[in-house]
């Protein structure tokens, strides 16, 4: 290992010391040195005669010397991020030229790993957001402020549920067995999970896409790398910026539920369908006193208010630069008494010790409180659960005892559990602290050369509390709940790295060359525990706050969990002339997760870009002002899908015999590779018109082999999967990015952008020789069970189930097979695709997936005079969601048409069944006779089908999976910037107001609540594209202020 | 100030290579670091892993065995007795078989080199665990894969013919290890002979499974009230007339039975099938007064099982006994009652109704007037009228009917006498081939 330091300061040092000489020969020759404002030397600066190919570039000490063909030639003087300085040849000028840095230009510099580079020489595929460029709406998290707005990067919301982080996918599906998430960089540290930040603090969000880009992080980054960079303090006045917002928000698409009549007539029409078919005299009870309450509008906010703000002050000296800020962020949640706050902080220094040395410092903390309710459990799940109830009863009434309170599930008559009821009688909520901090030094020994040790630490802490009273009659008595319970989960991460860069020119090769060694170590505790219940009497008041005022105290998640990773790296940048521009990466990760003697893998890629604009043959005075062509190729991994332990084979202390501790034996040791990804760009960069239109085109392919998965095994081994490498999928996919600054002159300004991605994902070779694998139905049935498929030559996700074709009209037109089981006029009609006659799991077909084929978005910003006008849509097509809260493979959900009941004690009338209510969508559209539908079928009660698991109607079929294809109109804002005299005179920068409509319109055939979600953020996860019936997505409306001083 | 720089240069070569040596869980040990005194403890992960075992298997031979019927948490009971080889619960429950298999083999493994009284201990429960998931395998399916030691090869289907002799032959390696006590939350020869005692009888070798049960019922005393008996199934028992059961006192990962048939909140699964509620204890022909309805059901709702008490929730107890910890209620495997059933049902007729009315004795205010069958049927009628009153709730119904091939019992299974064998599950046989896993007979055209 310290061979291998050797090595790399060898060869540093080596091409350090690599003469930068002139080759000019003849003629006159021109020296001088290229400095900055503050007087530092530009190294690297291009330095050519006009006209011709003839130039340089300045040494370390921004020295240059260039022979030129005759004394009035004109010596052009240019730098990445600076403005360009022209001067005559004779001039004295040219002996200390002094570049003025190019705020425009600053803009073009993107994030690489370990470094920065111009926008202009870049040879991978990088994606780049600028904040302060992005119109926020109402959204907390920046993660979601992605979609639409960068190419190749999609982003899934869970829901609307207030603090649930969004899914976000670059370039397609890249693994089968769990992570399809990007790797986070923060500042330089990488993490798994996105980290809170305030989206006023960051400065610009780089996704890395391509190999070349991404084989930097190596093992991690086989699902793309995105990089954030936080803000930091500029030379000059000391500014503070303060940012407020505010908004109001109301569900942006109901569904509504049938009203009390609407829902009698359904019910009776299920039990008279039954009575006949089965010769039965059952009768529907309706209570004589019938109310029409809103049991969705009893749980729910009318109005739920959004705020955020933020000020932040910066600024910065020779020595000193600063950026320190605070921020709020709250958002109210459409189920009432939820909610998400997050509180955030940050400071960044930089400090210029001496000519060689400088001190970074840069520190975060956020705090957030997620108030929740139970809308993802697949039980209590209020929302579902309040939709569901009879509209005829109201949330509250008279009890068995005499006492007023909340009307109990079945002995009150409720069918399901009061969700009002629910959603007070349990407190839920989640804390979470993060901590953040690096040090890190540059050290600058030589022109050129800077060596950046750094070591950074980032802390997560949760703690979680949830509360239950005695009146929360679903849990409180029941086993394995708790009156308390308190977890408090802790993880740490360091990363200590020392990377060592050094560039330099040798005439027009402008060359940088980049070593470094970095050790991370993670670790994840978990420690709760909780009370007993009321069933135990143990804890006496629902006051009381710590799992000690009950009796006994039983462990919850006591867990522990760490890797460790240690890697080398390197990067050598060519530049020639700002024409031929190669780069090629190396980096050699080893990790804990695998065996002692197997531990490194080794992730090489490389890239070439030839800048065709900046060849002399081309005619400078041509609309084309920019021609460049990327090719880029490497490999890449993934070691997300193995276990901190595969490795081992282990023995675990869990569980007790007799009041006496046990060992169990866990799974043998696994033999694992990373799943690799090859992975190949060509790319494409236009600019026209002084870059006035700029377009980007990139072509992808990657193929990832070895991926893993939990394959499935005999029984008889004592497993039912076992995780292994077993496959290899293919994505493909073009990039497309255009943007318009159509009009840039004068007072009306417009810039107009659009950008596309397509995506195709294919699963290559599965199992040995296997052709598919039925993806497992995972958790209740109610997600729609059995639904997917992994199968060669398909895409991950890929639907599998029943293919609806309709209604049967006519008891003639059903198979005898199926008219056995009770099949008649009104029911489903699947596609019978073995033609045997019936229905069974052999007729499950293909139909289509849940990742879309094309995404993208359209920005369009005018600005006149002081006022700005910005429209932002986003765009998917190709993709389906099952809508699972329409109640496929079940006994609920909107659409039971009579199927979902309780049997519940009726005061005063005793014991009888009570149907769940349906949507108003299905009470008037349901099947009546030939002829009256063919997309809902008849009302029926349970028991007429047989021969399947759940009824027959609500078997897991395309009758429940609908186009998720959308447009959105997303955000509109209306901002109005105050005139810069009246600036002046109250010693201001800037005020501006603006109002901001966020989620205008959505586009859509999905009559859900939003067609992009999912219960799931896996793709090839038997829950992903489910739409289980969550939190709404809201529309806001915001007004917002920004001023700086 | 360049001094610094080398310090810090030195800084950097530190902290490589041993830190990704260094990771290791804390809640697991290597098995390269089991050591002989952990053997304790693995027999008692082998226990706990019987409890989740036992009580997965618990409620088929009444569920499948007709008497039960839905109760308000529970969809329709419709043909209960019907099958298929996709059938989920059927490969749940192969599945469990094998996931419990893992832990006993595993133990087998870790003791075999070892003799001391912990290792002995070890080989006993091994045994002894391996032939009772064998017993509920063979009983299931008959044919099934003999799994002998810890393999990830592929293992062919046995005739069921082999898998008896290889449960009868664990139980007698079994018998060879000596007992650490005589608890019966632990295995002991009493445990091993009982269950011997019913292997056997399964293999039609009624003379060991007669002189197998005998041999427990001389060494065990009857209860006689039914306050005593119903006590059987609360927090920490074992009264006299345990023979084997798990302890089953979790402080978390809580494993219940009251909540299928005996809920506080109204949802639970299972309540007596027709009008078993009122026939079931019923005075039958010199059979009056049932201790055991007392035990089984009670006359505040009919849709109730309180064998298994439910706590002391006054608001919706319905519990004959007292229970202290509804949450950690025994686990009862193996009950002396049933030595005397299958010590009678051994002897047959003329011998067996003596040892039959010991037991019966103690069952009713009055069997005075209790005559002896008049022909082989009528007595295996009265015997299954027996092993029901006594084992209602206990997952016994399916397996005696098809012990004793009486068939004719089953209300919904009609002419499909294929489906006394459980089928192969469909996802095993498509992994292992069909000529290593052959489908039990008459599934094939189901599919």
């Amino acid at each position: 290992m310290r061979k291998f330091w050797l090595f790399c300061t060898v060869a540093v040092l080596t091409v350090a010391t690599m003469p930068a000489s002139a080759f000019a020969q003849g003629g006159m020759t021109v020296k001088g040195v290229v400095v900055d404002v503050s007087g530092m030397p530009v190294v690297g600066a291009s330095v050519t005669e006009q006209g011709t190919s003839n130039g340089t570039m300045t040494s370390p000490e921004g020295a240059f010397s260039l022979a030129v063909s005759k004394a009035d030639a004109v010596v052009e003087i240019s730098f990445i991020g600076y403005r360009t300085v022209a001067k005559v040849a004779s001039s004295a000028d040219l002996q200390r030229v002094v570049l003025e840095e190019d705020a425009q230009a600053l803009d073009d510099v993107v994030v690489i790993g370990y470094g920065t580079a111009s926008k202009k020489l870049v040879s991978s595929s990088i994606s780049s957001v600028k904040m302060d460029d992005v119109d926020k709406g109402a959204d907390i998290d920046p993660m979601k402020m992605l979609q639409g707005r960068v190419t190749g990067v999609s982003v899934v919301s869970a829901s609307g549920t207030p603090g649930d982080s969004p899914s976000i996918m670059v370039r397609g599906v890249s693994s089968i067995s769990g992570n399809s998430s990007p790797l986070y960089v923060v500042d330089g540290i990488p993490a798994e999970k996105y980290p809170a930040i305030s989206s006023s603090d960051i400065e610009s969000i780089d996704i890395l896409k391509d190999a070349s880009a991404t084989a930097i992080y190596g093992s991690r980054a086989n699902a793309g790398v995105v990089i954030i960079t936080t803000k930091s303090g500029s030379k000059g006045r000391t500014s503070i910026n303060v940012d407020a917002q505010i908004g109001i928000s109301q569900v942006a698409n109901d569904i509504r539920m049938a009203n009390t009549d609407e829902y009698i007539r359904t019910m009776q029409a299920a039990v008279d369908n039954y009575n006949v078919q089965m010769r039965q005299a059952k009768k529907l009870y309706v209570p004589a006193e019938r109310a029409d309450f809103d049991w969705v509008g009893a749980i729910s906010r009318n109005i739920a208010i959004t705020s955020s703000s933020n000020v932040s002050i910066s600024g910065g000296t020779d020595k000193l630069l600063f950026y320190a800020s605070a921020g709020v962020d709250t958002q109210q949640g459409y189920i009432a008494n939820t909610s998400f706050n997050k509180y955030t902080g940050r400071t960044k220094f930089n400090y210029k010790a001496a000519k060689w040395l400088r001190v970074n410092i840069n520190t975060s903390i956020a705090y957030s409180r997620q108030n929740k309710a139970e809308e993802t459990s697949t039980s209590l799940k209020v929302i579902r659960t309040a939709r569901e109830e009879q509209p005829w009863y109201t949330a509250y009434g008279t009890r068995d005892d005499g006492s007023y309170g909340y009307l109990q599930m079945t002995q009150s008559g409720l069918c399901r559990h009061n969700p009002v009821m629910l959603i007070n009688e349990e407190k839920w909520w989640i804390d979470k602290l993060q901590l953040q901090g690096t040090l890190s030094l540059d050290i600058m020994p030589v022109k050129g050369l800077k060596w950046t040790p750094s070591i950074s630490g980032y802390g997560i802490f949760d703690f979680e509390t949830k509360k239950l009273t005695e009146k929360h009659d679903a849990r409180a008595f029941n086993t394995g709940w708790a009156a308390i319970d308190q977890q408090k989960d802790h993880s740490f991460r360091y990363v200590f790295d020392n990377v060592v860069s050094y560039e330099n020119s040798v005439s027009r090769l402008h060359y940088s060359v980049m070593v470094g060694h970095s050790i991370e170590k993670y670790t994840y505790d978990q420690f709760g525990m909780y009370s007993d219940n009321y069933a135990n009497d143990a804890y006496p008041s629902s006051s009381l706050g710590l799992v000690t005022s009950g009796a006994n105290i039983y462990p919850g998640n006591v867990n522990f969990n760490s890797y460790a990773l240690e890697s080398y790296f390197g990067r050598i940048a060519l530049n020639w002339d700002n024409r031929y521009i190669v780069n090629f990466s190396m980096r050699s990760d080893g990790s804990s997760r695998f065996p002692k003697n197997n531990r490194f893998g080794y992730f090489p890629a490389g890239s070439v870009a030839w800048i065709i604009s900046n060849e002399p043959f081309m005619p400078k005075d041509t609309a084309l002002s920019e021609l460049k062509l990327r090719l880029s190729a490497g490999q890449t991994g993934s070691m997300a899908g193995i276990g901190n332990w595969a490795a081992m084979s282990l023995i675990s202390a869990d569980g007790s015999y007799n009041e006496s501790s046990a060992y169990t034996i866990g799974t043998a040791a696994q033999n694992l590779k990373w799943e690799k990804s090859t992975k190949y760009d060509a790319g494409v960069d236009l600019g026209f018109w002084n870059d006035r239109l700029t377009a980007s085109v990139d072509y992808y392919y990657s193929r990832t082999d070895d991926m893993l998965y939990a394959k499935p095994v005999l029984a008889t081994t004592g497993y039912t999967t076992i995780t292994s490498n077993i496959g290899s999928a293919e994505n493909q996919g073009v990039e497309l990015a255009v943007n318009g600054r159509i009009f840039t002159e004068g007072a009306f300004k417009w810039n107009l952008g659009f950008n596309m991605s397509w995506v195709r994902s294919r699963l290559l070779s599965l199992l040995d020789g296997q052709e598919r694998i039925v993806v497992k139905s995972s958790g209740s049935n109610l997600l729609g069970g059995t639904q997917h498929v992994l199968q060669n030559g398909q895409p991950i996700s890929t639907w599998y189930m029943y293919r609806f074709d309709g209604i049967y009209q006519r008891d003639e037109d059903v198979p005898a097979a199926l008219y056995a089981k009770g099949v008649r006029a009104g029911d489903c009609k699947y596609y019978d695709r073995d033609g045997n006659g019936d229905i069974d799991e052999n007729d499950r077909v293909l139909c289509g997936k849940a990742t879309p084929d094309f995404f993208g978005g359209i920005t369009s910003n005018m600005r006149w005079k002081g006022l700005e006008l910005s429209i932002f849509c986003s765009f998917s097509l190709g993709n389906k969601v099952m809508a699972a809260w329409k109640g496929v493979n079940g006994g609920e959900g909107v659409e039971h048409l009579g199927i979902a009941s309780a049997e519940v004690n009726v005061p005063g009338f005793g014991p009888t069944t009570q149907y769940f209510n349906v949507s108003r969508q299905a009470a008037r559209g349901f099947w009546r006779g030939e002829g009256t539908s063919n997309t809902i079928p008849r009302p029926l009660l349970a028991g007429v089908h047989t021969g399947y698991t759940y009824d027959y109607n609500v078997l897991t079929s395309t009758r429940y999976l609908e186009d998720a294809s959308y447009f959105k109109l997303k955000t509109i804002t209306l901002a109005y910037n105050f005139p810069e005299r009246w600036m002046k005179a109250c010693r201001m920068q800037g005020i501006k107001v603006f109002f901001t409509v966020d989620n205008v319109f959505c586009a859509t055939k999905y009559d859900g609540y939003d067609p992009e979600t999912s219960y799931n953020t896996n793709p090839a996860h038997s829950n992903y594209g489910v739409d289980f019936g969550l939190s709404p997505s809201m529309r806001s409306y915001i007004f917002g202020l920004q001023v700086k001083f | 100030m360049k001094k610094i720089l080398y310090v810090l240069l030195g800084l950097a070569m530190v902290g490589c290579g041993k830190i990704l040596d260094d990771i290791a869980p804390k809640g697991s040990i290597t098995t390269g670091n089991l050591t002989e005194k952990d053997l304790g403890k693995l027999t008692n992960g082998v226990l706990y892993t019987m409890e989740g075992f036992v009580s997965k298997c618990w409620w088929d031979g009444d569920v499948m065995g007709e008497v039960f019927s839905e109760g308000p948490g529970q969809a329709a009971l419709v043909d209960v007795t019907l099958m298929t080889p996709s059938t989920p619960s059927v490969l749940s429950r192969w599945q469990s078989c094998f996931t419990a298999l893992l832990q006993i083999n595993g133990l087998l493994e870790s003791a075999s080199s070892s003799s001391g009284a912990a290792a002995e201990n070890a080989k006993k429960t091994a045994y002894f665990c391996r032939a009772l998931v064998y017993y509920n395998m063979a009983t299931r399916w008959g044919n099934v894969p003999i799994v002998r030691g810890i393999t990830t090869s592929k293992i062919a289907i046995s005739p069921a013919s082999d898998v008896w002799k290889f449960i009868i032959s664990d139980l007698n390696e079994a018998l060879k290890h000596p007992a650490t006590g005589a608890s019966p939350f632990y295995v002991t020869d009493n445990a091993v002979k009982a269950l011997l005692a019913k292997a056997y009888l399964w293999t039609g070798e009624t003379a060991q499974a007669a002189s197998m049960a005998g041999d427990v019922i001389s060494s065990m005393n009857l209860l006689s009230s039914a306050e005593s008996i119903a006590g059987t199934w609360c927090f920490g028992s074992t009264t006299q007339e345990t023979v084997f059961s798990l302890a089953n006192k979790r402080s978390d990962n809580a494993i219940t039975l009251y909540p299928s048939v005996n809920d506080t909140d109204g949802s639970w699964n299972y309540g007596p099938a027709g009008d078993l509620y009122r026939s079931l204890y019923a005075d039958a022909e010199g059979r009056t007064g049932d201790i055991r309805r007392a035990i089984s059901f009670t006359d505040e709702n009919e849709k109730v099982i309180v064998k298994f008490p439910n706590g002391d929730d006054p608001a919706s107890s319905y519990q004959f006994v007292k229970n202290d910890d509804r949450n950690r209620s025994p686990l009862v495997v193996l009950r002396l009652p049933e030595m005397y059933l299958v010590k009678a049902e051994a002897e047959g007729r003329t011998a067996g109704f003596g040892t039959l009315k010991k037991l019966l004795e103690t069952r009713y205010a009055d069997i005075s007037a209790l005559e002896m069958p008049a022909d082989d049927k009528a007595w295996e009628d009265l015997l299954l009228d027996e092993y029901l009153r006594e084992f209602f709730g206990e997952g016994h119904r399916w397996f005696d009917l098809k012990r004793m091939n009486r068939l004719d019992k089953f209300k919904t299974l009609g002419d499909r006498e294929y489906l006394m064998l459980w089928p192969i599950p469909q996802n095993e046989i498509d992994m292992a081939g069909s000529a290593a896993y052959p489908q039990n007979p008459g599934y094939a055209k189901t599919e």
